[in-house]
């Protein structure tokens, strides 16, 4: 989304200049949707928050600085990603003598935490798990576009693979999705109606 | 069309890089075959919701607090990026260590009298004697403490304030609570903490104060002279040393490596000598915080000896399976143990 670039931009130029609302904006923009991001590699809340509150933190010290950064939206994510790696990576050694974390799966949003345009709970419900069965980084990789409205190329830089694996792994999530979907319309009543009247689409949803 | 070329017309998209040839291929399908409509106007608005963004004001007063603190103490070492790193790295690890072999040599002195003073105020004391005792207060904070070390703490712990006092050292897992800072008195030296793991050794006059961060954040504050706030890291340890005013405060990177030697000692030897096994058990419960349930009451009187040192509850349970025939499960903290049938 364009729209919404220009916005980063804009912020990130007016948090050059000093501008301490223009910080808040950034923080309100980005903070949640960051910590979600950093979730998926600390699979932690705590750590996560206090990955991304640095995060912040540093964007303030260095403020000055800020014009260098050509994708500021990009550069958000991968600083996560990198913090994320380095703290997984203190952690290795020292797992062995504190007691394991329980693993959260708060990755997932609620459901009513979301805009809401679906009208079929049930079949919102069915998508989520679908997402939430998919394989890692297909997910993760989903998630960036849906949640965070990213291109593939942005996709990509953040993730550091190809453009094209980003598209293949769209693709693969899109088409598991649009299988959950019409596995769930092939049992719900209200669709055997549409199905009666295209029944050469009917012997397609069975394969 | 078929489905597969559908399909990925649909995740371009959805991923926005569809081109506008495409996308009006895409719309007659979709117009014109009644399967590809339905599927796209239900896929479709699922796709294109978004989760609704938080306000998050808590955390946004506490990263301004942070900013503030790194502004103002000057304690810029590891958000300065201005240099290129190499060499400002190297330099940086040389300082701190020349810091800390100068200040591990220093005596330091402590304001005992901060400390009775406490004493009055909380009232809750535990206490090692010649072995490590670990231990869990209201809130569900575990404390391990090292030999003859002491804490007092305020009753009530959790409910209005947390506030602890220590002599000698101690090993914190800190239940996180926003509304309720820890707060953990050592030495000279005010620990404030949210929610984290670390470790504190503070042995009256022989020797400096030691923070040492597992993980989470810490603000540690001077209780004398100059009110300096220092905000540890995850790996970082801070060594506290000065009295009558003068307060110095070194802070280091620590490898993972080290940090575990800091706080090896938590993880202590438990020695068992024909103890019967309900005994035991209650000794495991301790070191490993679990809950262990022995069902069968014969079982409860068996008696084993061993060492245990920096085994896993597994390696243990698998243990003392191996030496007597019984069944143990595991679920979640949950340790239950019955006879072999």
């Amino acid at each position: 989304m364009p729209e919404k670039n220009k916005k980063i931009v804009l912020l990130f130029r007016e948090i050059q200049s000093g501008n301490k609302t223009a910080f808040d904006e950034l923080f309100g923009l980005y903070y949640d949707r960051l910590v979600c991001f950093a979730k998926h590699y600390t699979r932690q809340a705590e750590s996560a928050e206090d990955i991304t509150s640095e995060l912040f933190v540093r964007i303030w010290l260095m403020r000055t600085r800020l014009s260098a950064i050509m994708q500021p939206e990009v550069y958000l994510y991968i600083s996560i990603k990198n913090a994320c790696f380095n703290l997984s990576r203190a952690n290795r050694k020292r797992t062995a003598v504190l007691s394991p974390q329980p693993v959260e799966d708060s990755f997932d949003p609620p459901a009513n935490d979301r805009a809401n345009h679906m009208e079929d709970k049930e079949l919102q419900r069915i998508l989520d798990l679908a997402v939430g069965a998919l394989p890692a980084q297909r997910r993760l990789i989903f998630r960036l576009v849906k949640e965070e409205g990213f291109k593939s190329a942005e996709v990509a830089s953040v993730l550091g693979i190809s453009i094209r694996t980003v598209e293949n792994q769209l693709y693969k999530a899109i088409k598991v999705l649009a299988e959950s979907a019409t596995a769930y319309l092939g049992y719900n009543p209200q669709a055997r109606v549409a199905r009666k009247q295209v029944p050469s689409g009917l012997s397609f949803f069975l394969i | 069309m078929n489905k597969e070329k559908f399909l990925r017309l649909l995740s371009e998209k959805f991923s926005g890089t569809i081109n506008a040839d495409k996308l009006r291929s895409f719309d007659r399908a979709v117009a014109g075959n009644g399967e590809y409509g339905r599927l796209y106007s239900r896929l479709w608005p699922y796709l294109g919701s978004r989760r609704h963004v938080q306000p998050r004001k808590a955390q946004l007063d506490r990263v301004w607090e942070q900013i503030e603190m790194a502004e103002k103490q000057e304690f810029s070492g590891k958000y300065d990026y201005s240099q290129p790193r190499s060499l400002r790295a190297g330099l940086l690890m040389l300082s701190k260590i020349a810091a800390i072999l100068f200040l591990s040599g220093a005596v330091c002195f402590f304001g005992y009298t901060y400390l009775h003073s406490n004493a009055a105020r909380l009232p809750e004391r535990v206490a090692a004697g010649n072995e490590t005792v670990a231990c869990t207060l209201d809130d569900g904070t575990r404390v391990w403490l090292n030999r003859n070390s002491v804490i007092r703490f305020n009753d009530a712990f959790g409910k209005n304030r947390r506030e602890i006092s220590l002599e000698g050292e101690a090993y914190f897992d800190v239940v996180h609570s926003q509304r309720i800072p820890l707060v953990v008195h050592a030495g000279s030296i005010d620990i404030e903490v949210k929610g984290t793991a670390f470790n504190v050794s503070s042995y009256g006059n022989s020797a400096p104060v030691q923070v040492a961060l597992i993980r989470g954040s810490v603000k540690v504050t001077h209780t004398k002279g100059v009110r300096a706030a220092v905000l540890l890291k995850p790996n970082e340890k801070l060594v506290a040393s000065g009295g009558r005013g003068q307060s110095v405060f070194s802070v280091s990177a620590l490898k993972p490596e080290v940090l575990l030697r800091e706080i090896g000692w938590t993880a202590d030897t438990l020695v068992f000598h024909k103890e019967k096994l309900r005994d035991l058990a209650v000794r495991l419960e301790k070191k490993y915080g679990v809950e262990i349930q022995i069902r069968s009451e014969e079982l409860k009187e068996k008696r084993f000896s061993g060492t245990i040192t920096t085994e896993t509850i597994q390696q243990v349970l698998e243990a003392l399976k191996v030496s007597y025939p019984l069944t143990y499960t595991v679920r979640n903290r949950l340790v239950i143990i019955d006879a072999l049938q």
